[in-house]
């Protein structure tokens, strides 16, 4: 009986059941996926114009601009987009030591609330992660102005309350907060909200998060769909797009994603003749696959649901010989060990992806240095940690932040450094993410097409160094 | 008819899978007499110790599927039995739910602690790459075994239920222990051997059904729900009949794949297992009808007005004094468990006292926040309130009325079947757009007059609750919790009893629900899915669900063991508590509150001793030892009546 209490004690914690595990999962892919579909790195809307971005720090064309052409988008290295995050000592006038909440002469603390517990264990603690690593590597550097970079970390365990709650205890002691991930960010908006001078540099995963005025991202969420890679299929593969399958987890983060997306490709010429709004408790999707077969399916799509159920899809695909033209699925199937479980490289060749990062899981690493960075200092501070789209995003977010605080100089305060993401009108964490009108606040447009060849993820039709911005991002129309 | 034929290949595919997990499900609930909630997390576990020892060991495939199903899965259903289980014979089905799910708890925490979900696994596959074509279906050698399996796993155990003694001895313990007993069989020994069993199919069953989908804690776990389905199509009895159910569950769902249209298939396709099970729970007579089976413990009686007042006066009271002392986030998470005890409050009228098991309270929660954020507009107005409690209470209603001839475990399944079908037909769709809705709050509006205006609505509604025990109402739940066949002889309105029960129940929990809203302020599916409701009844079982006393504890608790955690840096204390507390519900039934109550009336008799000298006391002891005695343990035949 004691035996059972004491394992149970080291065990029950994570069994908070609010939520369907699947579900969670599906919803975080579908809010990731918005960043290849809709509001993540999809691109801005209204005009024409050029996608490009300079290769040399120039300014992004994207702002407040459509980009209706092919385009090319350059690494900004060194350049003033860039996030380098070198270090700086304090001034010799010393930094003004205490000038804010959270600041002290020696030292800058922030909050990190993510989804750490509950159901899914594990699920963001990329957030933290990523930006404990980016921290670690500026106090390698000496700091911001001779202040420390401390990160306090709170796990809302997937429940709006404790989302709610951590807000309101760590609002009045850390200057804002950096990288956090949370499906129920919208809960802890109503707390944010209430305190404007907080900045928020952190993944918005709601329209309630992200329109606070203080949240500042690399990926604001948007309610649309980006055009670029369907714009790029429908000129390679013509004859598929007529034919159009899909799953979509039955959750309303996925569907109301899916709903995005395929409005936007029907505007292109896009056909959908086959969609299963599946529930989260379904494994088997063999009836699925002999229904688009049977329909004709030569485009199946797979951007609202999560990537291990499109693994099994994938799989039984491969069973009943499917094979349809198009195989595609977005951001977060580009993820270690999913071509595996998918059954490797046979099942998965020539099907496509798309992203809105640089290859972080390391393919990037000898053309985007800051790759590198993140991937050494990542598996310095968490050696069994597997990099993932969560602490690539949260270290490029804390690069972010950085930047700001350089900008808003020693005597730093919530509202200088407020100020300073106003006025950040380029950044790229030196070719970590595309470049992105910060201040702007709109969806960008930029994004990586993959393919897997041979069991690895390449780059197809992609430029040398960079992304592409090709397509606009078109906003739901209701 | 080539894709007749082929849909058809797919569904009994999908059958099997189906079928392996109910055959299962019945033959611990034939061999126990128990529904095991944990049955999906204990083949859940063993398969990732499959995993473990297999790819994790590098132990050949077959050696360590010997070891996990003949050796490991087996000491784990006698840890079960010994630890969890022997404890619960005879005990009320609330408790042995609450047991069993804490159980599930228990399992699926420890297989998240001891393999991390963020990690992706693979089973070794077997049979890779083999192949046959029927109907155009390329059926893989491993599913074709699988199909094979299953079949082989319900006739082995048909006939080791049927034709062998051992088998007949332990489902004859289930029928009457004693007698099974007085015959030369050994009842310990029997029940430990049902629990192996049962724990070496669910793991055959997990480890099969593994590589054909995501090897996942949480799937694996909850796919025995919809075995559920398959399991009361066979009346959790008839093996054959499980299959058959399993086997039409399937086809059902690859023929909706095959025909619905897309708008209808969204919509349809998620519930189809949850209407098969209550269309098999409503439909498909129950084999006998049987009086309740209770351990009775003391009935204590209800405090009368006055001092329910005033005790409510002052948790109003102290909940204001509260409010003015915590830190925002800490009122917040105070708050938190207010609201979730005036849900729970329903669940001690209508399970507590009137022993109706209901799994989907707060499904009528939702309800409540749906109506409050919906009627209730950006004020919060007195009409929003008003539909927050109508709401739910129709539908309550209507559910009282359409599961009326259930009980027991039918009546817990059916309302679990409920609860399941709208978290896809309800809560996904009508939470507001992107799934979220605002619910404002009706009077006040700040955190601090909120909590007390929180606090007040709990405090009135637990006085009410006690008023029902006391009232004529309250008599007719207790009779009826005792035995609906003795009241239906003696004439007792047990239908309107029973639809006026799940009513007030279903209001209430709408009106904590639009309390929960107003709190939050924001709500969304996750926040009423399914399984809320299993926790909720968890925790009230822990700290006693027969009384108001267990939910005012209980909710106290939820408010109170979050704080301590955060400032004592003690992880998960909350669940800490409750988790200990689900192991010992079989050696003290009542939970936390009746132990505070055993232990009050201990210092009562002291202080009467101490007031009135020895002697009188011992007489008066004697006196009432008698009564004690009388009332302690009160066993309850069951009645059986019908063919």
């Amino acid at each position: 009986m004691i035996a059972c209490a004491i394992l149970l004690v080291a065990t029950l914690p994570a069994c908070g059941l609010r939520a369907n595990k699947q579900a969670v999962r599906a919803a975080t892919e579908a809010a990731v996926g918005r960043g290849t579909g809709g509001g993540v790195g999809a691109g801005t809307g209204g005009g024409t114009g050029a996608g490009t971005e300079s290769g040399l720090g120039g300014t992004s064309s994207a702002t407040g601009a459509s980009s209706a052409g092919a385009g090319t988008s350059g690494a900004g290295a060194g350049s003033t987009s860039g996030g380098s995050g070198v270090g700086s000592a304090a001034p010799a006038g010393g930094n003004g030591g205490a000038t804010d909440i959270g600041v002290t002469a020696d030292s800058i603390t922030v909050g990190n609330i993510s989804d750490l517990g509950g159901p899914v264990p594990g699920l963001f603690a990329g957030g933290p992660n990523g930006t404990q690593s980016y921290f670690n590597y500026i106090n390698s550097q000496g700091g911001i102005y001779g202040r420390k970079l401390k990160l306090r970390t709170a796990d809302d365990q997937l429940q709006c309350n404790q989302n709610q709650a951590a807000y309101e205890n760590m609002v009045g002691s850390v200057m804002g907060f950096v990288g956090s991930w949370s499906l129920y960010d919208n809960c802890g908006a109503l707390v944010l909200g209430k305190h404007p001078d907080a900045f928020n540099v952190s993944q918005a995963l709601t329209a309630d998060a992200e329109k606070l005025p203080n949240t500042y991202n690399l990926a604001p969420y948007g309610e649309g769909a980006q055009s670029g890679p369907f714009v790029y299929w429908k000129g390679k593969f013509p004859s598929t797009i007529t034919k159009v399958g899909t799953l979509v987890g039955n959750v309303p983060a996925s569907v109301n994603a899916w709903n995005y997306q395929q409005q936007m490709m029907e505007t292109l010429g896009y056909k959908v003749i086959y969609r299963n709004d599946f529930p989260p408790a379904q494994t088997n999707f063999t009836a699925d696959v002999i229904q688009m077969k049977s329909k004709g399916v030569q485009f199946a799509i797979g951007t609202s649901i999560n990537a291990p159920d499109w693994a099994i899809f994938v799989s039984e695909a491969a069973q009943q010989d499917f094979h349809p033209q198009v195989m595609t699925a977005g951001s977060a199937m580009y993820a270690a060990g999913w071509i595996e479980q998918a059954g490797g490289a046979k099942n998965t060749e020539g099907h496509w992806f798309f992203t809105t990062t640089a290859m972080f899981l390391g393919e990037d690493a000898g053309t985007v240095p800051e790759v590198a960075l993140y991937a050494k200092w990542l598996k310095q501070a968490y050696p069994n940690f597997k990099s993932d789209l969560f602490s690539a995003a949260s270290w490029a977010d804390a690069a972010l932040f950085v930047e700001a605080l350089k900008k808003a100089g020693p005597k730093v305060t919530r509202k200088a450094v407020l100020a300073a993401l106003g006025q950040i009108r380029a950044f790229n964490d030196n070719g970590m993410v595309p470049m992105q009108d910060v201040a702007a606040k709109q969806p960008g447009h930029c994004y990586l097409l993959l393919q897997a060849r041979a069991g690895k993820f390449v780059k197809v039709d992609d430029p040398p160094v960079g992304f592409r911005c090709d397509g606009i991002f078109r906003p739901y129309q209701r | 008819m080539h894709n007749i034929l082929a849909f058809g290949v797919v569904g009994i595919i999908y059958g099997c899978l189906y079928a392996l997990t109910a055959c299962g499900l019945v033959v611990t609930y034939q061999t126990s007499g128990i529904f095991n909630f944990a049955h999906g997390a204990i083949g859940m576990f063993m398969a990732f110790t499959y995993w473990q020892v297999s790819a994790g060991w590098g132990v050949p495939w077959p050696l360590a599927l010997i070891i996990v199903l003949f050796v490991l899965a087996p000491l784990l259903g006698l840890a079960i039995e010994r630890m969890a289980i022997r404890p619960l014979y005879g005990a009320s089905l609330g408790v042995t739910l609450a047991v069993t799910l804490g159980l599930l708890l228990f399992l699926l925490g420890a297989a998240d602690a001891i393999w991390k979900p963020t990690i992706t696994r693979r089973l070794p596959a077997v049979l890779p790459g083999r192949e046959v074509t029927i109907a155009s279906v390329h059926v893989s050698y491993y599913e074709i075994l699988v199909l094979i399996l299953s079949v082989a796993v319900a006739v082995v155990l048909r006939v080791l239920f049927t034709r062998t003694r051992a088998g007949i001895t332990m489902r004859a313990v289930v029928d009457d222990r004693e007698l099974t007993a007085r015959s030369g069989a050994n009842p310990i020994r029997s029940a430990q051997l049902s629990w192996a069993l049962g724990a070496s199919i669910a793991a055959l069953a997990s480890i099969l059904i593994a590589p054909l989908q995501n090897f996942d804690q949480f799937n694996l776990t909850i796919l025995v729900v919809i075995g559920y389905a398959a399991a009361v199509v066979g009346r959790l009895k008839f093996l054959p009949m499980t299959v058959a159910g399993a086997m039409v569950l399937g086809l059902m769902q690859s023929y909706a794949v095959g025909y619905l249209p897309s708008r209808f298939l969204s919509d349809v396709s998620p519930v189809l297992p949850m209407a098969l099970l209550f269309a098999a729970l409503v439909v498909l007579r129950p084999a006998r009808l049987e009086a309740v089976r209770l351990k009775l413990g003391r009935d204590r009686p209800a405090m009368n007005l006055r001092p329910s007042l005033g005790l409510a006066a002052g948790f109003v009271f102290a909940s204001y004094v509260v409010a003015q002392m915590l830190s925002a986030g800490s009122l917040r998470t105070f708050g938190y468990g207010i609201v979730l005890g005036i849900v729970m409050l329903s669940l001690v009228l209508l399970t507590g006292y009137g022993g109706q098991v209901a799994l989907c309270q707060m499904t009528f929660a939702g309800f409540g926040a749906y109506a409050m954020g919906k009627v209730g507009g950006s004020s919060g107005s007195p009409l929003g309130l008003l539909a927050a409690i109508a709401f739910p209470a129709a539908a309550g209603a209507l559910l009282a009325l359409v599961v009326l001839r259930l009980r027991g475990i039918y009546l817990g399944l059916s309302t679990l079947a409920f609860a399941y079908a709208m978290e896809s037909l309800f809560f996904n769709h009508q939470l507001g757009y992107g799934g979220n809705l605002f619910v404002h709050r009706f009077l006040a509006h700040s955190q601090e007059a909120f909590l007390v205006e929180v606090s007040l609505v709990f405090a009135l509604v637990a006085v009410g609750v006690l008023a029902v025990k006391r009232g004529q109402f309250g008599r007719r739940l207790a009779a009826m919790n005792d035995s609906s066949v003795a009241c239906v002889s003696l004439g007792m309105d047990v239908t309107g009893t029973k639809v006026a029960a799940f009513t007030i129940a279903a209001g209430i929990a709408g009106l904590g629900g639009a309390m929960y809203g107003g709190w939050q302020t924001i709500v969304g599916p996750q926040d009423f899915f399914m399984l809320q409701s299993l926790i909720l009844l968890l925790t009230l079982a822990v700290f006693g669900i027969n009384v108001v006393l267990g939910a005012t504890a209980a909710a106290l608790y939820l408010a109170v063991a979050p704080i301590i955690e955060r400032h004592s840096g003690i992880p998960n204390l909350t669940y800490l508590t409750i988790g200990l507390g689900s192991i010992l519900l079989g050696r003290f039934p009542d939970g936390v509150a009746g132990l505070l109550s055993s232990f009050g009336e201990r210092v009562r008799s002291l202080a009467e001793r101490g007031r009135r000298g020895p002697d009188a006391v011992v007489a008066g002891e004697a006196l009432s030892t008698g009564f004690d005695l009388a009332d302690e343990e009160e066993e309850v035949e069951v009645v059986t009546v019908g063919p």
